[in-house]
């Protein structure tokens, strides 16, 4: 039987140690913040999830703003004009780069080697996000608001959820749009990151195969493309 | 409304050359109706992610940096 010190039986006992010892064993630091990156990740391709990460800090400073100052700023005032159209073309930036990024990890087949919850974290995001943006449309408190909300609530009664979820109601919508999606949206893309940490970028098709010639492919990269390149 | 230093200067010139006082002009094909605008957007995304397949990304070693 083995002595156990005071300390080491006090930190085998505390949940903080616990949880901070499987932290840094799933996640150590140097994969959490590496300063390095495969080389295929040299590729224009791989670029826009990162420009959907600037695009969404653009959407919460702007959109943080916004709601400091409220309505009769955004719309009556010439600096409110302009931080209206800096959260508007953040959020069609946001929608752009991720469809693109979506688009390239779908070719890439990117859940391939332990990575689907990786690729359906992404995707529930682009679904989250698209309620985020109608919530938005529907809180600017003018004509296009409410008529976008009159013509938007058939659709939502008609699949059920009109019922909690009514697009008339601003006060709801307006609490959807700065509070809860927002939150869910970013909950998401901070998992969807230490996802990406954790399982690293997906290597290209023909990378695998050169590996796994004979094999079924699997999506890990071979070692000699490991090779780290400084970003 | 007053100009604020020309910050309205650029939307005035914009919509000067694209007159969006209309309702929006849509493609219709069989059950498919998209507004011109979300055409443009649909084709620029499509346009862009050929471009970033196609366009080599700059090495360090075409910078001349540390390899």
């Amino acid at each position: 039987m083995s002595a156990v010190s005071p300390e080491g039986a006090r930190a085998r006992r505390s949940w903080t140690a616990a949880v901070r010892e499987r932290a840094v064993a799933t996640l150590p630091p140097e994969k959490l913040l590496a300063d390095t990156q495969p080389s295929y990740v040299s590729s224009w391709i791989y670029v826009f999830g990162v420009l959907s990460i600037a695009a969404l800090v653009v959407i919460i400073l702007s959109g943080s703003i916004l709601a400091l100052k409220g309505p009769g700023w955004w719309h009556f005032t010439g600096i409110g004009h302009f931080f209206n159209s800096l959260h508007l073309w953040g959020v069609e930036l946001f929608f752009f780069f991720v469809v693109i990024h979506l688009w390239g990890k779908y070719w890439m087949a990117a859940w391939r080697g332990g990575r689907t919850p990786t690729w359906v974290t992404g995707a529930v995001t682009f679904l989250v996000a698209v309620p985020c943006a109608l919530t938005g449309y529907v809180s600017q408190q003018n004509f296009d608001a409410q008529w976008i909300s009159t013509q938007a609530k058939d659709a939502m009664n008609a699949s059920g959820i009109g019922s909690f979820f009514n697009l008339l109601n601003f006060g709801q919508m307006y609490s959807y749009h700065i509070l809860l999606l927002p939150a869910a949206v970013v909950a998401l893309v901070v998992g969807h990151i230490l996802l990406v940490r954790k399982h690293g970028v997906v290597p290209p098709f023909e990378l695998t195969e050169a590996k796994t010639a004979g094999q079924a492919s699997d999506g890990a990269a071979p070692a000699d493309v490991e090779q780290e390149v400084s970003r | 409304m007053s100009l604020h230093g020309g910050v309205l200067i650029i939307p005035q010139m914009l919509a000067a050359i694209f007159n969006l006082n209309h309702p929006a002009h849509l493609v219709h094909w069989h059950f498919i109706r998209l507004s011109v605008a979300n055409v443009i957007v649909i084709a620029l995304m499509l346009v862009v992610f050929a471009l970033a397949i196609a366009i080599p990304f700059p090495s360090q070693e075409s910078s001349g940096g540390p390899s």
